[in-house]
């Protein structure tokens, strides 16, 4: 009877979860399909994907004068296909990343942005722009970022290995360093021009107008390549949700695979936002979105959460383009209109009940 | 992969249909030069074909208007030129539109007499200014360049694009990239068009350019002897007499450091600037700093930050009478020679912070040395200056708000 009761709960469980992902993929599908379509050259939506087929089979489409005309090969292909995607792929990396190091600190706050991660990168951009200086000679922002990043996720991890540190002193540890790098791209754009102000407040502002089928691709190979294993090891995520003790009896090496977990959430981390600027809130919330909706096992939870920040970071960015006409919000702004509101909402319904 | 192939090929494809543009046009022996004959007969071909039913293979009427450009302003060969930031561009035909994300630019394009109706996009900046860019309402908006709208840039398909030089530079990096993705014909070129130091070559630069040479060559004429006048009269004081100066920007006690174009413009106009021992462009100073160090003048700058006024756009000297005051009223500041002497002076970034630069130098010549430039009406410089060069249909007698105090 017991036992009949279980089953019955969790196939209702699996058929929940796979309504929710279901859903999740249609409205990304739509949303592409909108997004394609949006943008201040005012394309009419035929051309638009009329566009997209002449790129895929050159020569095979015949092109209307007026799209000759009107580039809108060129604007489809060079400029909103790969921003479109790279919302997809940089939500979903954000988002996993985001669920990854609330599962392994085991505390809803953690997100790149409370360890410190996303500042450190803020801090490598402004050090680029205003003093020059960085290590990748030509790409001295996105350098710079994604060093520094690396090396706020290194320190986290460092002191984590070498005193046994728990989840919540990684979190002091990490809102500590947020508060170091702040301080230095406070200090920095105390010292700079105006100019300089601007571009670091517009790199911090985050946005995909920087966006390209190269970055893409550099983003899109490593979300691929760090994914997979995630998810194979998404059992050791679910001992671990139950403390060190289960997990270690349950033969999950807890210290290192934490670090294992740790490391590859902030290299997702640090390679989008080095490309795109400070994009932070979409990893603290799509998680809990997630969890509200379909529960915490991590198997189903890492993959359903990516697909919320992508429709998450897609929807804000069709948002971002199209609520003031001409211009384009910063996408990092728009994310936290969009999901703030609707994150509050469902917390509160769910305090209710 | 496949869809960095897939880029190739649309690339590839893109590129097909401009590589037509690499020689100058009607020249016919390739010789790399339209000589005039060969122009003449590109036009006697043009017009058998059109009007004498003539069968000979005649150019199009692009082609003929465009090797009249070269062979008019270019001496009939390829023009090959370094921008600013050092790069060197090949043009067989003349740029017909352009699109300025730098309003700096647009400012000295109209300085050398460029038509606004080859220019099909400016920046928000421009637009948002439709007192001093009234002719620009209504062109494509292509944002800023931190935050470009490159679908209007792209939409408008300009044959250039003009960015900054030396600021912004890896904002005006993404956007020579995305824009070259989307249109690979599209050429760039970087000016600042605001800095003293490089400002004669960019003129020439673009005159040539743009052919607009002659125009160039008759704004450097006026911009020099304005220049001129005021560099051979303050050449004569040594260096240790010259006048100790405060330069405040919109922030109260933001000043200039060594190297940053305030300093340099202050040194033009012959004074010192006390702070040009500070390596920092912008630094804040410490009040107590600028009554030790005791300038003689104070120069304040308003029109940006929480200054917002004065200007093209406003009349009224209460808001610069009130800065004047409250600098008067700093404490201790009194014992300042500047304050005591009455030689604190406002003025307005628009005459002094960009392609107008030397109006302010002008006025800041007039201020330290007011015995040595009793000739010299910066007010009728501005005036020549919007009336003459800017082609604006604007009385400084009337409107406007630039120095305080003002006695002319």
């Amino acid at each position: 009877m017991m036992a009949d009761t279980g089953m019955q709960e969790y196939a209702r469980l699996t058929e929940k979860r796979v309504l929710f992902i279901s859903a999740l993929v249609l409205i990304l599908i739509a949303l592409v399909g909108v997004a394609v379509t949006l943008g201040s050259a005012n394309l009419p939506v035929a051309d638009s994907y009329l566009a997209i087929l002449a790129g895929l089979f050159p020569g095979a489409v015949d092109l209307p004068d007026r799209m000759i005309e009107s580039n809108a090969v060129g604007i489809v292909w060079g400029w909103r296909l790969h921003r479109v995607l790279f919302a997809i792929v940089g939500g979903f990396g954000l988002a996993i990343a985001g669920t990854v190091m609330q599962g392994v600190l085991r505390n809803p706050l953690a997100s790149p942005f409370t360890l410190g991660i996303a500042s450190a990168a803020s801090c490598g951009a402004s050090i680029a722009i205003v003093l020059g200086a960085g290590f990748l000679s030509g790409y001295l922002v996105i350098g710079n970022a994604f060093l520094f990043a690396m090396l706020a996720a290194g320190a986290i991890y460092g002191m984590a290995r070498l005193k046994g540190m728990g989840g919540e002193t990684m979190i002091l540890a990490g809102i500590a360093l947020m508060y170091l790098f702040s301080a230095i791209t406070s200090l920095l754009q105390y010292l700079g021009t105006s100019e300089k102000v601007q571009e670091v407040v517009f790199w911090m502002f985050g946005s995909l107008d920087k966006s390209s089928w190269p970055k893409l691709t550099i983003v899109t190979v490593v979300v691929a390549a760090v994914v997979p294993p995630l998810l194979w090891r998404a059992w050791d995520l679910n001992a671990l949700a139950e403390g060190d003790e289960v997990a270690k009896s349950r033969g999950v090496p807890v210290e290192r695979s934490m670090a294992g977990f740790m490391l590859a959430a902030s290299l997702v981390t640090a390679v989008i936002i080095c490309f795109t600027g400070t994009i932070g809130f979409i990893g603290l919330v799509a998680p809990h979105i997630t969890r509200m909706a379909i529960g915490a096992d991590y198997r189903t939870l890492i993959p359903a959460s990516g697909l919320v920040g992508a429709v998450l970071l897609l929807g804000a960015d069709c948002l971002a383009r199209m609520v003031v006409p001409g211009t384009i919000l910063p996408v990092g702004i728009m994310t936290a209109f969009l999901g703030i509101p609707f994150f509050l909402y469902l917390f509160m319904r769910r305090r209710d009940a | 992969m496949t869809r960095k192939l897939l880029l190739l090929a649309c690339c590839i494809f893109l590129l097909a249909g401009s590589a037509a543009a690499e020689a100058v046009p009607c020249d016919r022996d390739g010789s790399g030069t339209l000589t005039a004959s060969e122009l003449a007969a590109a036009i006697l071909d043009s017009l058998d074909a059109r009007f004498m039913g003539g069968t000979v293979q005649a150019p199009s009427p692009d082609d003929l208007r465009d090797a009249a450009f070269v062979y008019e302003y270019w001496d009939g060969k390829a023009l090959t030129i370094t921008d600013s930031s050092g790069r060197t561009t090949t043009l067989t035909r003349p740029l017909k539109r352009i699109a300025v994300f730098n309003s700096d630019t647009v400012e000295m394009m109209r300085s050398i007499g460029v038509e606004p109706d080859r220019v099909v996009g400016v920046s928000k900046y421009t637009l948002d200014d439709p007192t001093y860019f009234p002719e620009y309402r209504g062109k494509a908006n292509l944002g800023s360049v931190w935050s470009p709208d490159y679908e209007q840039a792209a939409a408008v398909r300009p044959d250039a694009v003009f960015l900054y030089a030396t600021i912004s530079q890896s904002s005006c990096d993404d956007i020579e990239k995305t824009l070259a993705s989307i249109d690979p014909s599209i050429r760039f070129f970087r000016f600042d068009s605001y800095r003293p130091a490089a400002y004669a070559v960019e003129v020439r630069t673009m005159g040539l350019l743009l052919g607009k040479a002659e125009g160039a060559e008759r704004f450097l004429a006026f911009h020099g002897s304005v220049m001129d006048t005021v560099a051979e009269r303050i050449a004569s004081i040594p260096t240790d007499d010259r006048v100790p100066v405060y330069l405040e920007s919109w922030n109260d006690y933001k000043s200039a450091g060594k190297g940053s174009g305030y300093d340099e413009k202050i040194e033009l106009a012959g004074g010192r600037n006390i702070f040009s021992d500070t390596t920092i462009e912008y630094p804040t100073v410490d009040p107590e700093a600028v009554i030790s160090r005791n300038p003689d003048v104070i120069v304040k700058i308003v029109g940006a930050g929480e200054l917002v006024f004065g200007g093209y756009g406003d009349d009224d000297s209460s808001s610069f009478k009130a800065v004047h005051r409250a600098i008067e009223s700093r404490p201790v500041w009194d014992q300042i020679g500047a304050v005591r002497g009455g030689r604190v002076h406002i003025i307005h970034s628009d005459a002094i912070g960009g392609p107008e630069y030397f109006i302010g130098v002008a006025y800041m010549a007039t201020w330290f040395y007011p015995d040595l430039f009793p000739d010299l009406d910066p007010r009728a410089v501005h005036q020549q200056y919007l009336s003459e060069f800017q082609r604006l249909d604007y009385d400084l007698d009337e409107h406007g708000m630039f120095v305080y105090p003002y006695d002319g």
